[in-house]
């Protein structure tokens, strides 16, 4: 009786297992026939299996971390930044100016990431996230909500961020 | 020779008939880009869902952003915002300059815009009127050979 039970378990654990097993698979397939041009397809990748979607998140950390060569590396040479009613229009002109405030803001913040998705299309992919900023900066108490949008291309292989616009 | 030279004419003809048609392409999506941006205008500043739902492509998890808030998906934005916005202003002026178009992809069938942006208006509870300048970013995608907007972002300060 208990061999059948333990028998019983095996073939329900061995079931689940498949079941997890071809959902992944479902999802893999869901995320390569997104970078079709079809639109009636679901392309809505969980950020964190979607390539560009890591490289969003790597950014983010990079930039609270206070790594400017790291952040500075995922984003296009030519990278246009919106960002508090300015323009930065390539990726050393954010590197050497604004980038560096963001660090110094963000350092002090707990940041929340409340929404974010990311979508591939052959080799573009756009990022949409809202981010929720708690915390006290240069004295003054912080509450906020953050938007962001991104636009990425992936060239050799690798995702890189061509455009950003940054708003509260 | 000749035949060489007839071979070397007409390769140089192909090329710049290519160059031309990519060209003559490329312009031909601008325009219909900026007459999508064009119309976008329109519907705002008349309160008019229509060249929305004309001009976005509708899907689960569409976001469009503007001053610090969100409207998920089409519905949400045409009857939560745009055409609200009917009511609540006595008038409202949105210009877009400066728009720059990028087409991405092999097939070039993903672009997206930026453009310098000026709002004004007047609210009819207060009488108040604003004037604010920003930058606006939409996205979009070639679906069916017509341009959907797939995103948009939009944030503006005071014109001081």
């Amino acid at each position: 009786m208990r061999k059948d039970r333990n028998k019983m378990k095996n073939i329900s654990i061995m079931l689940t297992t498949v079941s997890l097993m071809f959902l992944t698979m479902s999802n893999v397939v869901t995320a390569h026939t997104s970078e079709g041009n079809s639109a009636n397809k679901r392309d809505e990748l969980p950020v964190l299996t979607s390539s560009a979607g890591k490289v969003v998140m790597q950014f983010h950390q990079a930039i609270q971390a206070n790594d400017k060569s790291k952040a500075r590396g995922f984003l296009a040479d030519n990278v246009i930044i919106y960002e508090g009613g300015r323009v930065e229009r390539s990726a050393d002109d954010y590197a050497n100016h604004h980038m560096l405030a963001d660090m110094k803001y963000l350092a002090q913040l707990e940041v929340k990431i409340l929404e974010h998705e990311v979508r591939e299309v052959g080799q573009t992919a756009f990022s949409m996230s809202r981010t929720k900023l708690t915390g006290e900066f240069k004295g003054k108490e912080v509450n906020s909500e953050g938007m962001e949008s991104m636009v990425l291309l992936k060239k050799d292989g690798k995702w890189k961020i061509a455009h950003i616009h940054w708003s509260h | 020779m000749r035949k060489f030279i007839a071979t070397f004419i007409a390769l140089i003809i192909s090329i710049s008939a290519v160059a031309h048609d990519d060209r003559d392409h490329s312009n031909k999506d601008k325009k219909a880009i900026v007459d999508v941006i064009k119309s976008i205008k329109y519907g705002w500043e008349n309160g008019d869902g229509l060249p929305f739902r004309r001009n976005f492509l509708d899907f689960e998890g569409a976001r469009y952003i503007e001053g610090g808030g969100q409207n998920a998906g089409l519905d949400s934005l045409v009857e939560h915002h745009v055409e609200p916005e009917k009511d609540a202003l006595e008038y409202l002026k949105l210009s877009f300059s400066e728009i720059e178009v990028h087409f991405e992809g092999e097939d070039k069938s993903f672009a997206w815009a930026i453009a310098d942006t000026r709002i004004k208006g007047k609210v009819n509870k207060s009488g108040k009127t604003f004037d604010k300048k920003g930058f606006q970013t939409f996205l979009f995608r070639k679906v069916n050979g017509n341009w959907k907007v797939v995103h948009t972002h939009s944030s503006s300060r005071d014109n001081k």
